[in-house]
């Protein structure tokens, strides 16, 4: 799983240094958000939704991984606890 | 006293649950719509918590790391890698969810600035302690040296809290606690410390939920080797 997860890593990175540095007019733009008239309020709702639904599916797998994993040892060390005292 | 940790466990997801719906609710219908940025701006109440959590458990993992080095006893460690791992989860959303807020803010979804720049270091420290601990067998040397970088680790996070107030970047100043021309509009303020609330009860339940795996799985552990040794 760990290692999984570090080539994971690796390849996160690699994306992330694939993502150009933010030229000059991007950071101008940023100076100008304050001073941006009203938006819709409805607009943008994608970003939104996208970033509720990926942090509650993030916290849920974390969740069930973990409660799984426990189940699964509980399972074992009752199992390994039997044998021992059949034994 | 299994009993009573069982029941702990029960009362605080069902606090958790309530909390959480709560929360949700006055994010959405008591939290006023932010002028400028519309309700795009509503990831502030839990991207901003995220980062909390994420400082939060990683200043934990310092305090076991050092409570391990100090003693030698091997619940600091276990507590330090179950909080590290929370911790990591936490800044993934917060990495996440911030290019999700800056694309239709900023017009980007990712700048070098130092802010993000720390916040990504700081990730890549705490996924090394995890692949640390994975490639390295179990046993004195391994808690020792995840200690060593779980202290050093640590070091990153006032950085990451004090960049925007140390050099100007793309990344808002703080708006709470960030001196005169900052603040928040009182009814986002209140739903904010709430959503503060609720992810550290989540971060509470999401630890002990964790070092009770740790714990087990050391039961398992030590039943095979004594299983090994007798056969």
């Amino acid at each position: 799983m760990i290692r999984k997860l570090g080539i994971l890593v690796i390849l996160a990175s690699l994306l992330v240094a694939a993502v150009p540095v933010g030229d000059a007019a991007a950071q101008e733009e940023m100076g100008a958000v304050r001073e941006a008239p009203a938006v819709r309020p409805a607009a943008n709702v994608p970003f939104l939704f996208s970033a509720f639904a990926l942090t509650w599916i993030v916290l849920w797998v974390y969740l069930v991984h973990v409660h799984r994993g426990q189940r699964r040892l509980e399972k074992m060390l009752g199992a390994l606890g039997e044998e021992n005292r059949v034994g | 006293m299994k009993e009573r940790g069982g029941f702990v466990d029960s009362l605080l997801l069902a606090l958790l649950g309530v909390v959480m719906l709560l929360n949700l609710y006055l994010i959405f219908y008591h939290a006023p719509v932010e002028r400028t940025m519309g309700l795009v701006q509503k990831i502030f109440y839990f991207h901003v918590p995220s980062a909390w959590i994420a400082f939060l458990a990683f200043f934990v993992v310092f305090v076991g790391s050092a409570g391990y080095l100090i003693t030698g006893r091997e619940g600091y460690d276990r507590t330090a890698h179950s909080s590290a791992g929370i911790g990591v989860l936490f800044c993934s959303l917060v990495l996440l969810t911030g290019p999700l807020w800056a694309k239709p803010v900023w017009g980007i979804w990712w700048t070098w600035d130092p802010r993000l720049t720390s916040t990504l270091v700081l990730w890549f420290l705490y996924v090394g302690y995890l692949l640390l601990r994975s490639y390295l067998p179990e046993g004195p040397r391994r808690a020792t040296l995840s200690a060593i970088l779980g202290i050093v680790g640590f070091l990153d996070v006032p950085i990451v809290y004090l960049s925007i107030r140390w050099w100007r970047n793309q990344h808002p100043s703080p708006v709470v606690g960030g001196g005169s021309g900052s603040g928040l509009d009182p009814r986002m303020k209140a739903v904010f410390f709430f959503s503060l609330f609720a992810f550290t009860l989540l971060y509470v339940v999401l630890l002990r939920l964790r070092t009770r795996h740790a714990r087990s799985e050391e039961a398992a552990r030590s039943v095979l080797e004594e299983r090994k040794r007798t056969l």
